[in-house]
């Protein structure tokens, strides 16, 4: 009788868990379907409405079952993405680009970039050797900007190397959370830390001060979790905020941002008009928005990557943008249990790492974007345009994802050598 | 591994707790300033939706037509000049340079973004172009062209900016909002942009000046309230100056008024007593009172964006307290929101938020918001508040506000003449705030004129004029 | 599409996307909540789960006893402290005072914090600044407490080679020198090293009948506990059944069962278990062994052979957990314990072993057909051997496995479980089988009267492990926070 609820049980599980996948798909299929039918027939449009299901069916159901990934991350990262490829491809109809379709170019590269993490983190048995390699790799990426760098919107963190170009702060987030987690877990204190100097100060160099205040946060909450010393934490949290003091006081934009995120509308045609179009395109949404494919998303500079939030609440209301940050808000909590379920301090820190990294910048971003903090410029993780910027989230979330399996795989020998039979391990 | 599989939990809650704070400011933010960003004039939605949409016509509480539009959506205004003069500051010009007029701020409705799907549909199948929301307001065009003509006409106030505001006090609704200058919409707008006085600006609830004596008002809520044996307390002001620190506070004309009682004093308009009074107070309690009626606090109002009054927090010294108790210094107050002060006096001590939105209709007759009247806050409580009527309908019987007196109603009133510099010129803005004490005719009046003179001789014989109109009906 | 019928079309459609956006959200957090309560109910299963072993308190001056058992994670931090792993209430123990982490294949690597020490019976961590490792059996000596390492089945490695597993003296309990007989290496009063089959584990009338186990003037029924009773209520499918009337147990499914919470059976460490079939007549017609075969596995002759059946391993430590279902075998019985008092509860079991046929051939029937329930459903029937339960060698690249740091050093050590390992004889000294008599047996604390007021109902001091991965969870803590801080309420 038991035994039959619990047949039940999992029968139910794996229907929901379809059934997740399932509205997704009819959720982006109807989207670009209406897209589709806008101005005519538009065979783009139409190509993304089935590939785009397809895509996430594909991964979400059979790649990840493969992999042993973690198909909830895998269901709802695909979400953000596909969000992400339909938003462009929404804004694409009204300032006549092809970003849609360079996103899902992107997006297809990132679920290659995070099946190879996946494999990475699970293949990789001694990490001393590569996270030492990571180590240069990254000291030298982090500077490379310094010296060869283009300045872009006033921050000089693009590099271009035979025709692509390349923001290197974003790859090394993604080797950050590791060597972070491994010379923490290693009870290496001056590794890291000279190393996450390193990268502050290329970074204020550079003059990116978003990425710098998502790794500095990042890393301050990994401190804390690995160390648990208050005092410490609390004193870099000090030192932070006399460094953004001292920064208020040095640079100009600097001041400039603040100003404008006190009050928009004072300089509204000069330093205050990005945040006041986002203001008045989110305030013109209300509820429930204004409908795909219409209000005037591109009143607002950079509406494809820092403001691409503000194009969610536009189109399609306030809730579904707190619905997104309630699938973000799931990605934490999922992050947490893995890192919570880890056997060794490295897996559950470079889980805390990740989550922390991409909670940060999505909290970040967010709250810039609703005038709760200064807006910094970085992007929306997974959904906001960009190549780097999807690849480095999409490695966070393999990384994440490798450690999950590798939980899978530790509690399925727990189970056996326990002879817990149907246990089914789940994270 | 444990304590940091604990340490993992808390910063995973922090970090959605961090979250949840930003959904949260989401929401509050949208919910309380929407309106006002949807109306910025850096708004492109609703000149876009301009070419598709009819916009509605605006209507005064009778039925008067203030604006309107012909068939191609261009805004035509109503046929009488002076309607059309008195009415600009609410209507708004077709070059939207009056930020938050009627037609920019309920734009939404204006502009049919309200209109319900099923509705949408029915336009669709009809064929016909949309037309937006027609938005009805409180005020009363007629009244507020006689009053214009009046100021424009009087012999004290004419060719002086100023405003005039006249509220229900026991609803809020706003029977006039009237700004000087003022111009004709449908005039030469790149001219009148020229024009001295900025005649843009809506004095009513953008410009912030001292209140002047009228701020006395709060100052006598605060001692009855705060001050011990305030009803049979005297003030000295026998040689007609005090000094306070190293402030003279003399009395306006320097008059004499010997000993004096608090009700005396404010018959008379006594700066000495007041300034004492809120020395003995001390600034914690006049702030407090003030903050009671609305000081430093951020209107939000449904329908008007008003400036911010403020009462100065850092008070320093009892020379700047004896200043501000009578209403100088750094006490900066709109008309509206002297108006609203005297309604709270008028409604017990309750404050009602003014309201300048009667209702809407959709363009097919169904009413899509109706009014409803909502407390502000509270002011003071009741019987402070009867007492403070008592000391104001002194001042009309036999005060400083006599020429506001209209036989056969019981009008009460203050009169205020503050001190200002512009241009290094020492100017005195005259203000009068009353209200007609009766049932049937519940209305506040707030009368402020810039460089006019003084209150009870500038401002009061026009707040005669008005209560009397006000009657007449 | 025109503007204006779109226009209306997506104002219509928006609702449809908020719809399944919040369909989406609720799915997602459903999934989340699902998988989070199946987690906790596996480990509520597993009790052992995210454990590597145990350390068994030989001698301490703090709170503890001895037998007691405090529990190794993979990685953690021993201390004073009561958020470390291992809490050890101890005097002479820093508030954290050992860095430890389990290697799968050198053992437990444990380093001081600060400027604590320690020793193992291999070293002091002075002298050895690269760690120490720590096997099945070593010795801790950390502050003045003593600690024996017992590793669970599955995590255990061998001493590296070369060394030798270190002779044990035994040590009389604290406090129990006098007046009690010293503790001598007692016989392992169990466990004849009958050839045990891994499927079939038990030979057919091995079992011993109800209540010999605590035959010694212990009543016969074991007293319920709720501890007892939930462990061995979920463990539902590999679990033993018994029978209460004609006291046979018969392996259902399962031939492992949990390393700790299943008591009464030997272990068979699934390492070395055989992965072919193995003969029944073999044990059937198995003589009684002499007593050195309970030692050492039964005299394989070739490595084939050897790893082809699967010795019975004493595994059970001196814990705080008695042997609650030990079946004395009966034939052995009279071989196996020259008891100096006569046991009337063996000798009863002895006597017992006839048992109705029909009611085993029932029981039998049972377990198949509750052994069958589970592939009905379509899943594929697993074979039951054992081997097909390892680790498969590919799966061992999926292993986590840390830096040392000697990064070459690994390659030369053999995996424990491997066929190399197994044929180096230094490598086989399993350091439990013999030298492990410094306290009697737990089912003979009653008679002896010891920790009489540690046991409790089944006569183990065990306390109930939080898990690996446990402490309160938040809810039960935010409604104790409120009891106690709001409703005036309070422990």
């Amino acid at each position: 009788m038991a035994k039959r609820r619990e047949r039940d049980d999992t029968d139910r599980r794996k229907k929901q868990e379809k059934m997740l996948v399932y509205v997704e798909m009819i959720f982006f299929f109807s989207a670009f379907l209406l897209l589709t039918l806008k101005e005519g027939w538009d065979w783009t449009g139409f190509l993304l409405a089935v590939l785009i299901p397809v895509i996430i069916y594909v991964t979400t159901v059979w790649l990840a079952g493969w992999l042993r990934a973690d198909k909830l991350l895998m269901a709802i990262v695909n979400f953000l993405c596909a969000l992400g490829v339909l938003m462009l491809h929404t804004t694409d109809r009204i300032a006549g680009f092809s970003r849609g379709i360079q996103q899902l170019g992107h997006y297809g590269l990132g679920l290659v970039v995070m099946f190879c993490c996946i494999l990475f983190v699970r293949i990789i048995r001694r990490w001393k050797w590569p996270v030492r390699i990571l180590l240069a790799l990254s000291v030298i990426l982090i500077i490379l900007p310094v010296l060869i760098g283009k300045e872009i919107n006033g921050a000089q963190n693009w590099i271009f190397i035979g025709g692509f170009s390349l923001q290197p702060s974003e790859i090394v987030k993604v080797s950050l959370g590791i060597i972070l987690s491994y010379y923490m877990s290693e009870r290496r204190f001056w590794t890291w830390f000279v190393f996450l100097a390193i990268c502050m100060g290329a970074l204020m160099l550079q003059r990116d001060l978003g990425t710098a205040l998502v790794y500095f946060t990042a890393s301050l909450i990994l401190f804390y979790a690995h160390s648990g010393n208050v005092l410490l934490t609390l004193a870099g949290l000090a030192g932070a905020s006399g460094a953004a003091v001292f920064g208020y006081h040095a640079f100009r934009h600097v001041q400039n941002r603040v100003a404008a995120w006190k009050n928009p509308w004072s300089d509204y045609h000069n330093t205050g008009y990005q945040l006041a179009q986002t203001l008045i395109a989110i305030a013109s949404a209300g509820l429930t928005g204004v409908g795909l494919g219409l209000g005037s998303p591109c009143d607002i500079p950079y509406y494809f990557t820092d403001f691409i939030f503000a194009i969610i609440c536009e189109q399609f209301g306030l809730l579904f943008g707190i619905f997104t940050m309630v699938l973000y808000a799931i990605i934490i909590l999922r992050g947490m249990s893995i890192a919570i379920h880890t056997r060794y301090s490295f897996y559950g820190l470079l889980a805390m790492a990740v989550t922390a990294l991409l909670g940060m910048q999505t909290f970040i971003i967010i709250g810039g974007v609703l005038k709760l903090i200064p807006l910094t410029g970085i992007t929306l993780p997974f959904v906001s345009y960009g190549g780097t910027s999807m690849l480095s989230c999409m490695a966070l979330i393999g990384l994440l994802q490798g450690v999950s399996s590798i939980n899978q795989d530790e509690m399925k020998y727990d189970s056996q050598i326990s002879c817990a039979e149907e246990a089914q391990p789940a994270v | 591994m444990r304590q940091k599989r604990q340490r993992f939990r808390i910063m995973a809650a922090l970090l959605i707790a961090l979250l949840a704070v930003a959904g949260a400011y989401g929401v509050y933010t949208v919910s309380t300033y929407s309106s006002r960003w949807f109306g910025n004039t850096g708004n492109t939605r609703y000149q876009e939706a301009r070419s598709t949409v009819i916009p509605g016509d605006v209507l005064d509480r009778n039925g008067v037509v203030l604006a309107s539009s012909d068939e191609s959506g261009k805004r035509i205004y109503n046929d009488d000049w002076y309607v059309r003069c008195a009415m600009v500051h609410i209507t708004g010009d077709p070059d939207r340079n009056i930020p938050n007029a009627v037609d920019s701020f309920q734009a939404s409705y204006l502009l049919g973004f309200q209109t319900s799907l099923r509705e949408r549909i029915g336009t669709l199948l009809s064929g016909d172009r949309r037309r937006g929301d027609n938005v009805i307001l409180t005020v009363d065009a007629q009244l507020q062209t006689r009053i214009a003509e009046a100021f424009a006409s009087g012999e004290d106030t004419r060719g002086r900016p100023g405003a005039v505001v006249v509220m229900n006090y026991r609803t809020g609704e706003i029977i006039t909002l009237l700004s000087i200058p003022n111009f004709d919409p449908m005039g030469d707008l790149a001219e009148i942009a020229q024009r001295p006085n900025s005649p843009f600006w809506n004095r009513a609830v953008r410009s912030v000046q001292a209140p002047g004596s009228t701020f006395k008002i709060i100052t006598s809520a605060a001692v009855l309230q705060y001050m011990p044996g305030a009803a049979n307390a005297e003030f000295d002001c026998t040689t007609g100056a005090t000094q306070v620190d190293d402030q003279i506070i003399p009395d306006y004309g320097n008059g004499h008024h010997g000993m004096v009682s608090l009700a005396d004093a404010f018959r008379v308009s006594c700066n000495n007593a007041f300034a004492q009074a809120s020395v003995r107070l001390g600034s914690k309690y006049l702030r407090r009172t003030a903050e009671d009626f609305g000081f430093n606090d951020n209107f939000l109002f449904r329908d008007l964006v008003v400036e911010n009054s403020s009462f100065p927090v850092d008070i320093a010294t009892n020379g700047e307290l004896a200043w501000s108790g009578i209403g100088q210094g750094r006490l900066l107050v709109t008309p509206l929101h002297m108006c609203m002060v005297a309604s709270a006096i008028a409604n017990e001590g309750v404050m009602m938020e003014p309201r300048l939105l009667l209702g809407v209709t959709g363009p097919t007759g169904i009413q899509r918001q109706g009014f409803t009247a909502k407390e502000y806050r509270t002011a003071c409580e009741p019987q402070y508040a009867a007492r403070i009527e008592s000391f104001m309908k002194d001042v009309v019987a036999r005060g400083t506000g006599r020429s506001a007196a209209v036989e056969g109603l019981s009008i009460a009133g203050k009169t205020g003449s503050a001190e200002s510099s512009i241009n290094n010129n020492k100017v005195t803005h005259a203000w009068f705030v009353g209200y007609i004490d009766e049932p049937e005719y519940p209305y506040a009046v707030c009368v402020f004129v810039e460089n006019g003179g003084t209150g009870g001789a500038v401002a009061a014989p026009l707040a005669k004029q008005i209560f009397a109109w006000l009657t007449e009906k | 599409m025109p503007a204006e019928i779109y226009e209306v079309v997506a104002l219509a459609a928006r609702f449809w996307f908020l719809l399944l956006m919040g369909l989406i959200v609720w799915y997602s957090y459903r999934w989340y909540a699902r998988e989070r309560r199946a987690r906790k109910r596996l480990l509520d299963e597993l009790p052992d789960a995210g454990f590597v072993g145990e350390f068994v308190v030989m001698r301490s001056t703090g709170k503890f006893k001895q037998g007691d058992a405090l529990h190794v994670p993979f990685e953690g931090t021993l201390g004073m402290l009561f958020d470390n792993d291992i809490v050890l209430d101890a005097s002479g123990v820093a508030p954290r005072h050992i860095h430890f982490r389990y290697d799968r294949k050198r053992g437990l690597k444990m380093l001081p914090i600060k400027q604590n020490n320690f020793c193992t019976d291999r070293g002091s961590s002075e002298d050895s600044p690269a760690g120490l490792f720590a096997v099945h059996g070593t010795r801790l000596y950390v502050g003045d407490c003593e600690l024996r390492l017992r590793m669970f089945e599955g995590y255990e490695v061998n001493p590296p080679p070369g060394e030798t597993a270190p002779v044990y003296v035994p040590i009389p309990p604290v406090g129990q020198e006098a007046g009690l007989p010293p503790a001598a290496p007692a016989p392992i009063p169990y466990g004849p090293a009958a050839p045990v089959q891994a499927d079939g584990y038990r030979p057919a009338g091995y079992a011993a009948p109800a209540g010999s186990f605590y035959g010694r003037g212990i009543p016969a029924e074991p007293p319920a506990s709720p501890y007892g009773r939930r462990i061995r209520g979920r463990f539902s499918t590999g679990r033993v059944e018994t029978s209460p009337t004609d006291g046979e147990s018969v392996q259902t499914a399962n031939p492992y069962r949990s390393r700790r919470t299943v008591y009464g059976f030997k272990r068979v460490s699934p390492d070395r278990a055989v992965s072919g079939t193995p003969e029944p007549q073999v044990q059937e017609a198995a003589p009684p062994q002499a007593e050195e075969t309970v030692v050492k596995p039964t005299a394989p002759t070739a490595p084939g052979e050897r790893s082809a059946c699967a010795p019975v391993r004493d595994d059970t430590l001196q814990t705080a957990e008695p042997i609650r279902q030990e079946k004395t075998p009966p034939a052995a019985e009279t071989v196996h314990t020259p008891a100096p008092e006569p046991e009337p509860a063996a000798s009863a079991s002895s006597a017992k072993p006839v048992q109705p046929k029909a009611s085993r051939a029932e029981a039998i029937q049972r377990a198949a057909a509750s052994a069958d329930a589970a592939p009905a459903k379509g899943r594929t029937p697993e074979p039951r051997s054992a081997a097909h339960r390892l680790p498969a060698a590919e799966d061992e690249l999926f292993q986590p496995l840390m830096d040392e740091d000697d990064w070459d050093s690994w390659e030369e050590i053999p995996a424990p479980h491997t066929p190399a390992a197994l044929q180096q004889p230094q490598n086989n000294n399993d350091p439990d089988e013999e030298d492990w008599p410094y306290l009697s047996r737990p089912d003979q604390w009653r008679t002896e009267g010891l920790f009489a007021d540690l046991l409790d109902d089944d006569g183990t001091d065990a306390a109930q492990p939080g898990g690996a991965y446990g402490s309160r969870d938040m809810g039960t803590t935010a409604r104790r926070m409120l009891s106690r801080y709001f409703k005036g309420g309070g422990r």
